[in-house]
């Protein structure tokens, strides 16, 4: 495997190609790493140990008293930046802000309930259930393509 | 019992309660005001028990609502099992504002509440069910056309 870079300072973001024969584990890998690269935020454990997390394993985003915790299947990490900062980090990678104190992973979401007071349930891949409130239903719609109206 | 949740749904339940308790008051004292009527303590005592009634069968459906046993349960199904909670509050209401209640009102009012109740609970579950069928549809379309993050998380 031969390895180019080339830089080109007219390009508005990095660009990978990768050229191959035959699509075998080798450039898969490569393609997975790649993929890996730019799907990730950095959580912390309990104990403060750093965990690099998968943007596509996380179920949900919320923030509860000053800090943002990131909810995967069975896991929760802390994650340091503020749910703002993720909102703008996350937009375009099928997240959607439901709450003021929380964003989900559309992708995530596998059946909507209604709820009292014109809010909806969202029942999650784990089995949890999160609720968008009413003023974020019109931007939930938009976000899976229907129209914004709540 | 989880205690955090319990005095999150007292302190909402609380701030509600003071809202309507404040515009009740005010409400009392407009009409009281217009019919150049005196205020008499028990005008204000009344509602102030209704209210102190209310702060806690309105934490109690608060914290039943948002258990886990009720999160996977249609809300109209919670809504009508915390009726007695609902018509506790009313007859409150109806009885402290009221004082020639008849034996018969007593067994009516209940009934024409409960009646009410179950009607418009079922026709605003169907109204959100069917929207909420059009945004699982449109959910199933979006999970087509990103096959790429469609895979089980």
């Amino acid at each position: 495997m031969r390895l180019f870079l080339k830089e080109n300072s007219d390009l508005k973001e990095t660009e990978v190609e990768i050229r191959y024969k035959i699509l075998d584990e080798e450039v898969e890998s490569l393609i997975a790493a790649v993929k890996d690269s730019r799907d990730k935020i950095l959580g912390y454990k309990d104990n403060g140990d750093l965990a690099p997390l998968t943007v596509s394993k996380i179920l949900y985003l919320e923030a509860v008293d000053r800090y943002v915790f990131a909810y995967m299947s069975s896991e929760v990490y802390k994650v340091r930046q503020t749910l703002y900062e993720l909102e703008d980090e996350l937009r375009g990678k099928h997240f959607v802000r439901i709450s003021k104190s929380s964003i989900v992973n559309i992708n995530a979401v596998k059946r909507i309930s209604p709820d009292a007071g014109r809010r909806l349930r969202l029942h999650l891949s784990n089995g949890e259930t999160i609720i968008v409130s009413r003023g974020y239903v019109g931007d939930f719609k938009t976000a899976i393509g229907m129209k914004g109206d709540a | 019992m989880d205690k955090e949740r319990l005095i999150k749904a007292l302190k909402r339940s609380f701030l509600i309660s003071t809202c309507f308790f404040a515009l009740t008051i005010v409400l009392i004292a407009v009409s009281i005001a217009i019919a150049g009527e005196v205020i008499y303590p028990d005008m204000i005592l009344r509602p102030l028990l209704v209210f102190t009634v209310f702060i806690f069968i309105n934490a109690a459906r608060m914290y039943l609502a948002g258990s886990k046993w009720a999160s996977d349960k249609p809300y109209i199904l919670t809504n009508i099992l915390l009726m007695p909670l609902y018509l506790i509050t009313t007859m409150a209401g109806i009885c402290a504002f009221n004082d020639q209640m008849s034996v018969a009102d007593l067994i009516r009012f209940p009934i024409i509440f409960m009646i009410a109740f179950t009607i418009a609970q079922v026709i605003r579950y169907i109204i959100d069910k069917r929207k909420s069928d059009e945004i699982n549809d449109a959910l199933n379309e979006y999970h087509k056309e990103h096959p790429e993050y469609g895979e089980e998380i």
